[in-house]
């Protein structure tokens, strides 16, 4: 009789808090990994000014936008794109690490653990990239359109 | 202990394993012996549970192992043949997150890993990333990862590449000191003096099948040479070893002189 597989809490915990800790320490994204060994930010830390320096560029087009509906398109359009791309920069490392297979394959650690693990880890992750991308375009989007409404729909 | 039942694994159009089969009693060295690409790694990774064989069964203290996989995975220590780790991680936070997936205790994981690293030497790297340890250093990391939970069955997959004399002997003797104290450790390597010394019982493949299987005595036995190297060589058909160096030097000094 198989024995029912289920999440293991504290293994789960263990393995997307190490995953965070590695996108702390390095990152397979090629802007960081530039920075060979004595790289002085951590790897995340680089895509998150980057993400900063974009969305700073996509809030200087609300000057530009007609409305006040299309200023909230592009910004969210210009962040999802953003947000898309270092994901499949980072895929290798965020969504399937082949790392992973040869790290954990022999260790007691079941596929459902291992799987919500992987899901927690990306959910933070695009949080941390999310945050970044659309701090800028809510707050100058806010002063331009003169309302909150726009930082909450945003 | 462990039972390995007519297993056999192709990748494609290639036979990986064939039809392989061997038991392992306790306090038993079993060593898997066979040229490079002879399924050697591929029968581990099948008893690992990273692979699934096409064939075939592998029993685990007279149970297959398949439906109580997690259980079964606390009972193994495993050595892979290349170390890979999180390079990002240092030495310590390392042994520390695979004891942890073993969910032992906070305080006896951090006596037991702190002792290890000394004992191994590696006391001052502890709390250097492992990126920036040696491919020796990187083994004796992965010999305390695979020991810390203190496993009943030992798998090395070549475990004395990158390691120096010292390590070797060092890691004779944990071999040694592990099946005396009941346990069974399963490996592979390529240095055939060491295996002649410590494994209780060999098994040589080629191509995924089993040529031949007994203790060192049996397995020289068959063949005409008194070495279990020599033995090795013409079991696996690399008899004319000194006439393939000389071609082989041939080749290079032609290639220098013209």
């Amino acid at each position: 009789m198989d024995k029912p597989q289920n999440v293991d809490k504290a293994q789960r915990n263990i393995l997307y808090k190490t995953a965070l800790k590695l996108d702390w320490r390095g990152s397979t994204n090629p802007f960081t990994a530039m920075q060979g060994k004595r790289g002085k930010f951590p790897g995340i830390v680089v895509v998150i000014l980057m993400n900063i320096f974009f969305s700073f560029m996509l809030s200087m087009m609300f000057n530009i936008a007609p409305s006040f509906f299309l200023a909230l398109v592009l910004a969210s359009t210009g962040g999802m794109v953003i947000i898309a791309m270092q994901l499949l920069i980072e895929y290798s490392h965020i969504i399937i690490s082949p790392d992973d297979y040869h790290v954990i394959s022999p260790l007691p650690v079941n596929s459902k653990t291992y799987f919500q693990a992987k899901l927690y880890h990306l959910f933070v992750y695009v949080s941390i990239l999310s945050l970044s991308v659309s701090f800028f375009p809510a707050v100058i989007g806010s002063f331009i359109f003169d309302s909150f409404i726009f930082s909450r729909l945003y | 202990m462990l039972k390995v039942n007519h297993i056999s694994r192709s990748f494609e159009k290639v036979k990986a394993v064939n039809d392989l089969s061997f038991e392992i009693q306790e306090g038993e060295v079993f060593a898997l012996l066979g040229p490079n690409g002879s399924g050697k790694t591929t029968t581990i990774k099948m008893i690992l549970g990273m692979l699934k064989p096409d064939n075939g069964e592998i029993y685990f203290l007279n149970q297959k192992i398949e439906p109580q996989m997690t259980d079964y995975k606390r009972e193994i220590g495993y050595v892979p043949e290349q170390a890979v780790v999180y390079e990002n991680l240092t030495g310590i936070e390392y042994v520390t997150f695979v004891g942890n997936l073993y969910n032992l205790p906070a305080e006896e994981l951090k006596v037991k890993a702190s002792k290890l690293f000394s004992l191994l030497e590696m006391g001052n790297a502890k709390e250097q990333l492992i990126r920036e340890y040696s491919k020796g250093m990187k083994q004796k990391l992965l010999l305390i990862t695979s020991m810390i939970h203190n496993p009943k069955l030992l798998i090395f997959d070549e475990p004395f590449s990158g390691l120096d004399a010292n390590s070797v002997s060092v890691y004779k003797e944990i071999i040694k000191e592990q099946v005396a104290s009941g346990k069974s450790v399963l490996f592979c390597s390529h240095i055939l003096e060491v295996v002649e010394k410590i494994a209780t019982k060999i098994m040589i493949i080629k191509n995924g099948t089993e040529l031949v299987s007994g203790t060192t005595n049996e397995i020289i036995s068959q063949t005409k040479f008194d070495t279990l190297d020599r033995a090795f060589n013409e079991l696996t058909g690399q008899e004319d070893i000194d006439s393939k160096a000389k071609q082989i030097v041939g080749i290079i000094s032609d290639n220098n002189n013209g």
